[in-house]
C-alpha cells in the first residue's frame, strides 16, 4: 500500500513544492484538498511513477478552471472543456452527447519519448459509462486506435500502442481503468476493477498530430467519437508502464487520492 | 431518452468558438438528421449574458450518428 505521507520530511517537502503553483492557479484552499494532492504527488515520486506520466489531471476544486489543470506541468496540456460537462467536488461529469476535454496532447508528440508504442492512459471512473463508449482516447479512421472502454458489450476493452485486446475483462462500472504499452515488450497491461493482465499484440497506430481526448476520442476530421457519461475522477497520459505491479501501485495510489480529496 | 435543444445554421456559427462559462465552450455538433444541437447542460450552465438566448431554444430528442466500428 502507499505510504502515508511524512509530514514535514523531505518528501512532504518535495511534494509541498510542486503542489503550491498547482493550489495557487487552480484555487485550492481547503487543507484536506491540499493535503489529497501533496499525497498523491510523495506516493507517485517515491514508487517511481511520477516521471512516467506526461499530463495528469486530479480534477480538484469542483470548477471547469480547477479540472483544467495539468498537475505535472501547469504550463502545457491544461484542459479546454468543450460541450456539456457538470463540475462538482467528485469530479467532471461528461453528458455522453458532445462533451469532451481537449489535452493538447498530441499522439505523435515529442514528449512522447520512445514514440507511438510507448504510452499509457489511465481514467478514474466515478459513474459508470454506458456500452460502447470511450472514457478517452485518439483515433485517426486509419489504424489501431488509443482508447479505452470500460463497457463494451459487456467487457472492458483496450487498445494502445501496438497492443488491443477486446475482452479485456469484466465491465468497469467505478476504479481506475488503465492501458499501457511499452516499447520493446511484447505485451501491453491493461487494469480494471483492480487485476491487471496482458494486452496481445495487435497493429499499432499510426503516428497522427491528433491530441488525446477524455471524456470522449478524438476522431479524424475535427470530430470526437464516443463520449461517456462516466464521471471522471482522476486521468493521466504518459509513457508506458514495465510491468503489472506498476499499474497495481499506481490504482493503489489513485484509490487512496480519491477517498481523500472528496 | 436524451434531451437536446435544436439550433438553426446561424445560431450554431454564433456559438462556435463561444464560452458558456469559464474554460467551458459550446460544442454544437449534428444529430442524425444533420440538425444542429447542443446540450441541456451547455444551456442551463450559461453564464455569458449575451448568449442567453439559448434557454429559449426548442428541446428536442437526441438521435446520434452512428460511430466507426470498433474494431479496425
Amino acid at each position: 500500500m502507499p505510504a502515508l505521507l511524512p509530514v514535514g520530511g523531505f518528501g512532504f517537502i518535495k511534494a509541498s513544492n510542486i503542489a503550491k503553483p498547482f493550489f495557487d492557479v487552480a484555487g485550492i484552499v481547503e487543507p484536506y484538498q491540499k493535503l489529497a494532492i501533496e499525497q498523491l504527488i510523495y506516493n507517485l515520486c517515491n514508487f517511481g511513477l511520477w516521471d512516467k506520466i506526461i499530463a495528469l489531471y486530479p480534477m480538484v476544486g469542483g470548477t471547469a478552471l480547477a479540472h483544467s489543470f495539468n498537475l505535472k506541468n501547469l504550463v502545457n496540456n491544461n484542459l479546454t472543456f468543450f460541450g456539456g460537462w457538470v463540475h462538482s467536488k467528485t469530479g467532471a461529469k461528461p453528458n455522453g452527447v458532445n462533451a469532451y476535454a481537449d489535452t493538447y496532447l498530441a499522439q505523435n508528440s515529442r514528449e512522447f519519448q520512445f514514440g507511438r508504442d510507448d504510452v499509457h492512459m489511465s481514467y478514474y471512473l466515478k459513474t459508470p459509462s454506458n456500452d460502447a463508449e470511450t472514457v478517452m482516447g485518439v483515433y485517426d479512421g486509419s489504424l489501431n486506435p488509443n482508447w479505452l472502454f470500460p463497457n463494451n458489450g459487456g467487457l472492458s476493452s483496450i487498445s494502445i500502442g501496438s497492443k488491443s485486446i477486446v475482452a479485456g475483462g469484466a465491465t468497469v462500472n467505478s476504479g481506475l481503468i488503465v492501458g499501457s504499452s511499452k516499447l520493446d515488450i511484447n505485451s501491453g497491461i491493461g487494469m480494471g476493477n483492480g487485476v491487471a493482465y496482458s494486452i496481445p499484440q495487435g497493429v499499432a497506430i499510426q503516428n497522427t498530430p491528433l491530441t488525446y481526448a477524455i471524456g470522449a476520442t478524438n476522431f479524424a476530421g475535427g470530430v470526437q467519437i464516443r463520449h461517456t457519461v462516466a464521471e471522471c475522477g482522476f486521468a493521466s497520459i504518459g509513457t508506458g508502464f514495465e510491468n503489472p505491479s506498476q499499474l497495481l501501485l499506481l490504482n493503489a495510489i489513485v484509490n487512496q487520492f480519491i477517498q481523500s480529496k472528496t | 431518452m436524451t434531451k437536446v435543444r435544436l439550433l438553426t445554421v446561424p445560431q450554431k456559427n454564433e456559438l462556435v468558438g463561444q464560452t458558456y462559462c469559464t474554460n467551458s465552450f459550446f460544442n454544437p455538433i449534428q444529430d442524425i438528421n444533420n440538425n444542429w444541437i447542443i446540450s441541456n447542460e451547455e444551456v442551463c450552465h450559461c453564464e455569458n449574458a449575451e448568449l442567453d438566448w439559448v434557454a429559449d431554444l426548442p428541446e428536442i430528442e437526441y438521435l446520434p450518428k452512428p460511430y466507426p466500428p470498433i474494431e479496425p
